[in-house]
C-alpha cells in the first residue's frame, strides 16, 4: 500500500474532522427492521409519543460512523488488530434529516513493548450533527503496524 | 417485570444468528467497504464487521423481549418497553464471525443498584456471543435503567 498509515500518522493530541452523511427515514427504518424493530425506531406514528418522532438506532449511528471511519482512513491504516471498542455513548437523539460527520481525536500512543514494529493508538470519535452537537461519541483502540522506513532520527 | 424481578447472574439465552455470505456482504456494502474489498475473492469466507456481530445480537434482545411480551399479556400481565440505550463499554471480539457461523447471544445481570430517582433502577448487564465451536466473538457490558414495581402492584409474576 503505498498510502498506508502507519502508527506514527496519528500523532498524540490530533484533531481532524471529515465524513458527512445525511440520515433519512428510509433508512432509519430499513436498519432498525434488520437489527433493531423497536416502535420509536421503526414506526414514525409510535415514535411521536415516544420520543417525539422517528430516532435511529443508536446501532445505526454506530455504523455510520464505522462507514465515515472507513472512508477517512481505515481502509488505508495498517491494522494489526482492532483491539474492541473502550465505550460508547449514544447521547443524543439522532433523526430523520440530521446531516452527521466525524471529529477524530488522538487520546493515546503507546508503542508496543516487547515489539518495536507496532504501537496501540487510542481515538476518541465524537459525530457530530449539523448544530454541532456531540450524538455520539466512542472510544477505542487500533494496533497499528510502525512505519517500516522512519523518516526521523 | 421490573427491576425488583432481576436476579444478578441470571443467564437469558436470546438465540442464535446465522451470519450468511450474504448478510455479512449487505452490512459490508452499507458500513464496511473493506468487506466487500475481502468478497473480490470469491472463494475466501468473509469476516462479519464487530459492530455487525454486536448490532445482530441486538435483534435478538428485541426479538425475545417481544416473546415475552406476548407470552405475559397473556396472563394479563405486562413488560415495559426498553428504554433507549445510553451506550455500552468492554466491547471485545475475541474471534472473528465467518460466513457459515451461527452465534448464540445471551445476556447476565451482573450488577443492580437502586438510583436517585425513586422510579428507576440501574441494572448492569453482560452481553456474550459464542460460535458454534463455544468460542466467545462478543462481549460487552451495558447499563440500562429498568422501572422499578409500582408500590400499589403486588404481583410478581414468575420468570
Amino acid at each position: 500500500m503505498p498510502d498506508a498509515l502507519y502508527f506514527e500518522d496519528f500523532p498524540l493530541g490530533q484533531m481532524v474532522e471529515y465524513g458527512g452523511v445525511d440520515v433519512s427515514v428510509d433508512e432509519i427504518i430499513a436498519f432498525a427492521r434488520d437489527f433493531d424493530p423497536q416502535p420509536f425506531h421503526t414506526d414514525e406514528e409510535a415514535a411521536r409519543a415516544a420520543t417525539g418522532g422517528l430516532i435511529a438506532s443508536g446501532w445505526h449511528t454506530s455504523a455510520l460512523l464505522l462507514r465515515m471511519n472507513c472512508e477517512a482512513f481505515l481502509t488505508r491504516a495498517a491494522i494489526l488488530d482492532e483491539a474492541g471498542v473502550e465505550e460508547v455513548r449514544w447521547q443524543l437523539p439522532v433523526r430523520p434529516g440530521d446531516r452527521l460527520h466525524v471529529r477524530r481525536q488522538t487520546l493515546a500512543c503507546r508503542p508496543r513493548e516487547g515489539r518495536t514494529s507496532a504501537g496501540e493508538v487510542e481515538f476518541l470519535y465524537e459525530v457530530v450533527n449539523q448544530d454541532g452537537a456531540v450524538a455520539m461519541i466512542q472510544r477505542s483502540v487500533l494496533m497499528l503496524e510502525q512505519h517500516p522506513h522512519p523518516l526521523a532520527n | 417485570m421490573f427491576y425488583e424481578d432481576i436476579r444478578i447472574g441470571q443467564s437469558t439465552d436470546l438465540g442464535q444468528t446465522e451470519f450468511s455470505r450474504e448478510a455479512i456482504l449487505a452490512y459490508g456494502k452499507k458500513f464496511d467497504p473493506r468487506i466487500v474489498a475481502q468478497a473480490a475473492d470469491r472463494s475466501a469466507r468473509l469476516a462479519a464487521a464487530g459492530m455487525h456481530v454486536a448490532a445482530a445480537g441486538m435483534r435478538r434482545l428485541v426479538d425475545t423481549r417481544s416473546a415475552l411480551r406476548a407470552a405475559l399479556a397473556e396472563r394479563g400481565e405486562s413488560l415495559p418497553q426498553l428504554g433507549v440505550s445510553p451506550g455500552f463499554k468492554d466491547m471485545r471480539w475475541p474471534y472473528p464471525v465467518r460466513e457459515g457461523d451461527i452465534v448464540s447471544y445471551s445476556v447476565e445481570p451482573v450488577s443492580k443498584r437502586e438510583t436517585s430517582k425513586p422510579r428507576w433502577g440501574l441494572v448492569t448487564n453482560t452481553f456474550r456471543g459464542i460460535n458454534q465451536r463455544g468460542e466467545e466473538v462478543l462481549v460487552f457490558s451495558s447499563a440500562v435503567l429498568i422501572a422499578r414495581r409500582p408500590e400499589e402492584d403486588g404481583r410478581h409474576p414468575s420468570l
